[in-house]
């Protein structure tokens, strides 16, 4: 086929080819949230608390008080004052708690969606795999189940 | 001339961006409109469902996010969204890990008909389509040409626009396209020519 003629045949032929699309215009994705997005702001929730976990593993079971991590950690923990309803003590606690929870939130809503099928009773659920937000979702995973450990094991 | 256009009622597109611009969800009569028809596009140039799939939702997505400051100029809407379609199918064939920068799903909403699995739909354009070798054999070469030639060739040849309407898509001079139009079909007679002769 390298007569011009018949390319030009082959590709009309192609043109002219039925592709039938009602289900997948029907399931097409458009975004309620920005992957790019919710990474990014994933990725300035997580700075403190993962620090500040670093930290504490560092100094307590490797000995080593490294500059940046032992000073979120010191600032937490030595720096802050007694009391527990102190509103600094709230701060701490949105951003050590909250942070990785919102980001974990974030970046769920962002690679998951749910969609359920009235007529044939179906409930599907997709995961975009965007791999920056599949992995802030585990870091900050991982930095709740060490806090919930934590409380765990000092309750 | 217009030949695919020609029957477009720009009069009516003009009242339906208006309409757009004071209620957002009138968008879904440009989705349904030309949803198969950008689809169907893009899937023949990329063969592969999954991308097609992506580059059609940024297609409309991006469309729609852009309709509030879209300025009529008295061109189809569907040029428009050829226009989107061959920039995103570009940053596909440049980048060839395309990621949609935006992507989450949008429900049935806008398309309230009952319809088949859309995984029945996959298989059914893969057979039809994605797996015939004639076709994979006429892609692979039409996509060893130029950017240019390419785009130009797939809306003649695919989308049966003429010289003027792919000039209008493509932001060329009529002149340009007619010569590459020519001088694509040329290379791809070498290309096919020196498979073949590989072949055998």
């Amino acid at each position: 086929m390298a007569n011009q003629k018949d390319i030009e045949k082959e590709l009309k032929d192609l043109g002219n080819m039925e592709v039938s699309s009602e289900a997948t215009q029907a399931l097409i994705k458009i975004p309620v949230l920005k992957a790019r997005t919710s990474s990014r702001i994933g990725l300035v929730l997580i700075i403190f608390p993962f620090l500040f976990v670093m930290g504490a593993i560092l100094k307590h079971y490797l000995g080593i008080d490294n500059n940046i991590t032992g000073f979120v950690y010191n600032w937490v923990v030595e720096d802050a004052p007694d009391d527990d309803s102190n509103f600094f003590s709230w701060v701490i606690r949105f951003f050590l708690l909250g942070g990785p929870l919102i980001l974990v939130a974030l970046n769920l809503l962002a690679i998951l969606h749910v969609q359920w099928l009235k007529d044939q009773k179906q409930l599907i659920l997709t995961f975009n795999l965007k791999r920056w937000n599949i992995l802030l979702i585990f870091i900050g995973a991982a930095i709740l189940f060490v806090f919930f450990l934590y409380a765990l094991i000092e309750g | 001339m217009y030949y695919v256009l020609k029957n477009v009622d720009l009069q009516e597109e003009k009242m339906l961006i208006q309409k757009i611009k004071n209620q957002p969800q009138n968008f879904a009569v440009v989705y349904d409109q030309h949803f198969n028809r950008i689809f169907a596009y893009v899937i023949k140039r990329t063969l592969d469902y999954q991308i097609a799939k992506d580059i059609s939702s940024e297609v409309f997505l991006k469309a729609f996010l852009s309709l509030q400051k879209f300025k009529w100029d008295g061109k189809p809407l569907i040029v428009w969204l050829y226009a989107i379609a061959q920039n995103e199918i570009r940053l596909f064939f440049r980048k060839k890990s395309y990621s949609p920068e935006y992507l989450t799903e949008h429900a049935a909403a806008w398309s309230g008909a009952s319809i088949p699995s859309a995984e029945e739909e996959r298989i059914q354009i893969e057979n039809n389509l994605i797996k015939s070798e004639k076709i994979k054999s006429i892609v692979a070469a039409l996509n060893q040409l130029n950017e240019i030639q390419r785009e130009c060739v797939a809306l003649h040849y695919l989308e049966n626009f003429t010289h003027k309407e792919i000039a209008e898509i493509l932001s060329l001079k009529v002149g340009t396209v007619k010569s590459h139009i020519h001088r694509g079909i040329k290379n791809l007679k070498i290309i096919l020519q020196s498979k073949n002769n590989f072949n055998g």
